[in-house]
């Protein structure tokens, strides 16, 4: 009885052993990403977009997240995020820093005319967000702080605050990159130049499993092209 | 630090799980604000986080104290905006939010609140993502925007636009495609549609299809970035046709697949005397109106 009890757990341990193999070579299934909404928009599913058409039955559930920093939950397989991971259960790389500035509509700047200086931006409309974050803690220093009354249009949604500095509503933060992608924006104080570090990471125990190795690389891939296109 | 200061700290940790990201974000020390949350616990006699691997773990009297900390919050920010003009000026600062449908925000709302902010120079809006009707009446918002039936006592609602959904895909993603010859053909599409956990997707089922139905592709809460997906031509997906046209590279999967769905404003009715919070609802309906269609019947 003992026997054939020990040789039937052998063997379901085996199969889970092989389950798990299999698991970890298995390009098919779901894997879980939580990025900052603007680089999850134009460079993580970009990168998504190419990685699926070479492996269809890949699927990515992507959370976005408002503000500056995503939050890593218990189903997070990866996560870009803005400094390094607290939690000791992810591995990361640090990817060379994302390089920021003004910008504005041209047909803000020929309605209001440019600032000159830093200093000048609280005479302008300006766009920003409504809930203080640390992550931009050096427009505080530059007498910008989220409650200034400068800030005509606030949203801690960096999509929404896109929109308006396209929309002509003033003068926003924005990653220069994404910036170059739209000729009416023109830069403003290019002495402003805050240069912002960026980690992406991946959960320890699932750098062996491929489906997640090959999101992680697709988006390191676009990352790293995305800072060099600067 | 004064008790109100403690509450703070305490919805700045809780929204990063992280004494130090939420300090810093509050622009304290760490060792302040894990002092003013454990003042808090004190007072209320029970643990309020527990280390996890992914951070601190909210207990269920944390998540509870959030929740009131929040419509604290959402009480003060809106006092702070009654407080920021006069009742009968268009001056100070008013907030929008939009239900869900946050590509209507980006595509819509936008250009509408710039148009307000030229007419009216000394005001200010802030625009939020994701807010129900019901925190209308929180006061965690002063007009709100959304396409759900709503039917809440004590708030003024307009229907701005009757507004017509289809399908859309990207011009080479439909060239490569099988044809779609019935709704039953669409799961042969990749559908790229916000995430089920969010609940149902409002455009989707104004067409009649069920979620459960369709492939996902790639799966996403944050409807721009479905929308985003879309033009990438990583599948089909359903939106508003003003917002899914201004793309010259999408075309309308099933130009017979269509539905019609109201986008509505709302004002609380204690604020019909507040003239700037008037002045943004009225400014956004008008502007908002010009996407309207003609009714179909049936």
């Amino acid at each position: 009885m003992l026997i054939a009890l020990a040789e039937a757990t052998e063997l379901e341990a085996g199969q889970f052993t092989a389950l798990a193999a299999a698991e970890r070579l298995d390009t098919h299934g779901t894997v879980r990403v939580t990025a900052p909404e603007m680089l999850g928009h134009h460079v993580i599913l970009a990168a998504i977009g190419d990685l699926k058409a070479r492996r269809p039955d890949l699927r990515v559930e992507l959370t976005l997240q408002t503000g500056a920093a995503p939050l890593i939950d218990g189903q997070t397989d990866i996560a870009l995020l803005p400094s390094p991971p607290e939690s000791g259960d992810f591995t990361f790389t640090e990817i060379h820093s994302v390089s920021w500035g003004f910008y504005a509509h041209r047909d803000y700047l020929s309605r209001a005319g440019a600032p000159q200086d830093v200093a000048a931006l609280t005479t302008h409309d300006l766009i920003g967000v409504e809930t203080p974050s640390a992550t931009f803690e050096f427009l505080s220093a530059l007498g910008l702080p989220p409650g200034a009354p400068a800030y005509r249009f606030r949203s801690d949604s960096f999509t929404a605050q896109f929109a308006a500095v396209r929309a002509g509503l003033g003068i926003a933060q924005c990653q220069n990159r994404l910036a170059a992608g739209y000729p009416e924006l023109v830069r403003v104080v290019p002495e402003f130049d805050p240069r912002l570090p960026a980690y992406l990471a991946m959960r320890e125990w699932l750098r062996g499993v491929a489906r997640v190795r090959l999101v992680h690389d697709a988006i390191l891939e676009a990352m790293k092209r995305h800072v060099a296109q600067v | 630090m004064s008790q109100w200061d403690d509450y703070r700290a305490f919805r700045h940790v809780l929204r990063r799980r992280s004494y130090a990201l939420g300090a810093a974000d509050l622009g304290v020390a760490p060792a302040t604000a894990r002092a003013a949350v454990e003042r808090l616990a004190e007072r209320i006699g029970a643990a309020l986080f527990l280390h996890a691997p992914d951070g601190l773990a909210p207990t269920a009297a944390a998540i509870e104290l959030g929740r009131i900390a929040a419509d604290m919050a959402d009480a003060v920010g809106g006092f702070e905006r009654m407080a920021s003009g006069g009742l009968e000026v268009v001056a100070g600062r008013v907030k929008v939010a939009v239900y869900r449908e946050d590509i209507l925000a980006h595509a819509l709302l936008t250009p509408a609140i710039g148009a307000l902010l030229r007419r009216h120079p000394a005001l200010s809006i802030d625009l939020a993502l994701g807010l129900d009707w019901g925190r209308l009446r929180a006061r965690a918002c002063d007009v709100a925007v959304g396409v759900t039936a709503v039917d809440h006592p004590g708030l003024d609602v307009r229907r701005a636009a009757r507004l017509k959904i289809g399908l859309y895909g990207h011009r080479r993603y439909l060239a490569e495609a099988a044809p779609v010859t019935s709704a039953g053909g669409l799961p042969r599409f990749a559908i790229v549609r916000p995430r089920r956990a969010t609940g149902a997707d409002v455009f989707l089922s104004a067409l009649g299809l069920s979620e459960a139905d369709l492939e996902g592709a790639v799966e996403c809460e944050d409807r721009a970035a479905v929308f985003t997906a879309i033009r990438l031509g990583l599948g089909i997906g359903a939106f508003p046709e003003v917002v899914a046209l201004a793309e010259n590279d999408l075309e309308a999967v099933r130009p017979d697949i269509s539905a019609q769905i109201d986008l509505m404003v709302a004002i609380r009715q204690d604020d019909q005397d507040v003239r700037r919070i008037v002045a943004v609802r009225d400014g956004l309906v008008e502007k908002l109106t010009r996407h309207d269609v003609p009714a179909v019947a049936g």
